[in-house]
């Protein structure tokens, strides 16, 4: 057990390296990042003292491992465009999109679950066909597109929520939905299928002999037998947030690290688009050895 | 292909899958003469004209028109264009070069696979949309750049079916055989390790067309995706987001299209995935 989490941590590391290995020579592709910063209006002059007082005229590698000592003690550097300090700007904007995460994560659970599990109780009928039909249609929509169109309803002609930004409850409700309904098709089908996979076995075909009540088989020994990949999916799921995160958050002008991202990519702030690439990736990685933990806490047959 | 078509033919949701299909198809590559409007025509008189309605000279829009007037009907069909050709362009070549590292990983296994598998890790930590967006900003936007990038973000899965089948076989007798009567290992493996993934790859290809045409309308939705001049339905949506209030129908047309398309890919794509059932998946 130990190995085995110490080879993840490692491997994790590597990944690590690489990702921000990658953002960093991302910068590069295009050649010359000081001439980008400045703009077309710069003089040679101009470029060149900028390249030297950024450090850009040394080579790539050097400039990698100046980035990495100076990140591993938690110096990121100043934003171009905000003249703030990166992490300042990233851990400001953490906490909106974690708590938007956490809320479009749960609906979708609390929703996706009973839906599954309804589903595969009364299989092959009318709710079944219902259900997997809103499912399907669910994963075929883009989360942005269902975004604008809830703005055009219910924030711009019904005015029921803000149109954007965040301020009060209200706000949670329309970027929540159109976050949270791709991971809600998804694990709604898996519910299903998993419950129905259980539903065969021989365990709850002697609870039903028992005489023990549909509800009941349905609540606690299908759920229950049923819920692992679902477990499963959650870590991929807070994942896939970090990605459509970046979209649905421009939509609202939602003050997260997503909109950060892309404001970064916009303004070609560099040095602060490194920064939120980084801490992307470290969520990610986070979030995937915790699930990785968890599932060898419930199930302990792969813990080898 | 008879006995293919006749489990398809028992599968309602498999029929509605291929039935968009072959509209998408249809739409995509007889464009010219379905569409009743030259796509980028601007006729500002007409501008915002709704669905159904005639434009101030008369002209009547079936599905619209948008800000400049041009209609949303022949854009939308021409849009169709562009989603199917980053849909199977980045979907082919994501294939090519998946399938390409996961037999080196798997045959000469080592540093080459460590390696492969490091830059599968990294790829899975990496959200997409940020490495796209990222890399896009840098390079500018295009449809050529778009392709490229979706191709080669999303290898992985093919790369993994593929590792796993060379490993599972490599050590078998006939293998050993082969090699001993003096084939290259290389090309034996090659091809009796194809016959193996050939379904999974289908089933895995299918889902990432349908994954590539939502990137493609994300992507150029924020901006860096396809180039102005050409209608896709991504960079409609963007157009449209200015009009929620006085032009509804310039972003939900084209949404309508996205879901429509990737709705008929998925179900197709579950079809043949119980229909091949791999086991590999």
């Amino acid at each position: 057990m130990l190995k085995a989490v110490v080879t993840r941590l490692l491997q994790s590391i590597i990944v690590l390296i690489g990702v921000t290995f990658l953002a960093f020579g991302a910068t590069f592709l295009t050649g010359d990042p000081a001439s980008l910063m400045l703009g077309e209006g710069a003089t040679t002059e101009e470029i060149e003292a900028f390249r030297v007082e950024m450090g850009f005229d040394r080579p790539i590698l050097v400039q990698y491992g100046d980035f990495l000592s100076r990140a591993v003690r938690g110096d990121f550097g100043k934003s171009l465009y905000f003249r703030q300090s990166n992490i300042e700007l990233v851990m400001q904007r953490v906490p909106a999109t974690v708590r938007l995460s956490l809320v479009a994560l749960a609906g979708s659970l609390v929703l996706a679950i009973p839906l599954g599990l309804l589903a595969a109780r009364h299989r092959n009928t009318w709710k079944d066909t219902s259900i997997m039909v809103g499912g399907l249609l669910g994963q075929a929509t883009p989360g942005f597109w269902l975004g604008l169109m809830l703005i055009m309803v219910f924030a711009v002609r019904l005015k029921w929520v803000p149109v954007s930004g965040l301020a009060g409850w209200k706000s949670y409700i329309l970027p929540a939905i159109s976050l949270g309904t791709a991971p809600l098709a998804q694990n709604l089908r898996m519910m299903r299928s998993c419950a129905l996979e259980v539903m065969g076995e021989d365990y709850i075909k002697t609870a039903r002999a028992k005489g023990l009540r549909e509800s009941v088989v349905m609540y606690k020994h299908v759920l229950k037998n049923g819920l692992k990949p679902v477990i499963t999916q959650v870590g991929i799921t807070l994942g896939q947030f970090l990605g459509t995160a970046v979209v649905v958050e421009t939509i609202f002008a939602w003050p997260g690290i997503g909109r950060l991202a892309v404001q970064s990519i916009f303004t070609k702030d560099f040095p602060l688009l490194q920064t939120v690439v980084t801490f992307l990736a470290l969520g990610f990685i986070v979030i995937n050895l915790i699930v990785d933990l968890l599932y060898a806490v419930v199930d302990p047959r792969v813990r080898t | 292909m008879k006995k293919i078509l006749y489990s398809l033919s028992k599968n309602k949701s498999g029929m509605v899958g291929l039935l968009i299909i072959v509209i998408f198809l249809v739409t995509a590559l007889f464009a010219p003469a379905l569409s009743p409007q030259e796509p980028n025509k601007i006729a500002l008189q007409n501008r915002l004209t709704a669905p159904g309605q005639a434009g101030k000279d008369g002209t009547v829009y079936a599905l619209g028109s948008d800000s400049l007037g041009r209609d949303i009907l022949s854009r939308v069909i021409y849009g169709a264009r562009v989603s199917l050709l980053v849909g199977l362009v980045a979907a082919a070549l994501s294939m090519l070069i998946g399938c390409t590292l996961g037999l080196l990983a798997g045959y000469y296994g080592g540093l080459i696979d460590a390696v492969v598998m490091r830059l599968t890790d990294i790829q899975l930590a990496f959200p997409f949309n940020l490495l796209a967006l990222t890399v896009l900003a840098t390079l500018g936007g295009g449809l050529v750049q778009l392709i490229l990038v979706m191709g080669v973000a999303r290898w992985v899965q093919f790369s993994r079916i593929v590792r796993a089948e060379v490993l599972s076989i490599k050590e078998r007798e006939y293998i050993q055989a082969a090699h001993a009567i003096g084939f290259k290992s290389l090309s034996i493996l090659f091809r009796h390790v194809l016959p193996n993934v050939v379904a999974p790859i289908i089933v895995v290809s299918s889902f990432l067309v349908a994954t590539n045409i939502l990137s493609e309308t994300t992507l150029s939705f924020l901006g860096l995706g396809v180039e102005a001049s050409i209608p896709s339905w991504g960079s409609m949506l963007s157009e449209g987001r200015d009009f929620l209030d006085s032009g509804w129908w310039i972003s939900t047309i084209p949404g309508l299209s996205i879901v429509f398309t990737v709705l008929g890919i998925n179900l197709l794509g579950d079809w043949l995935r119980d229909y091949l059932d791999p086991k590999v998946l």
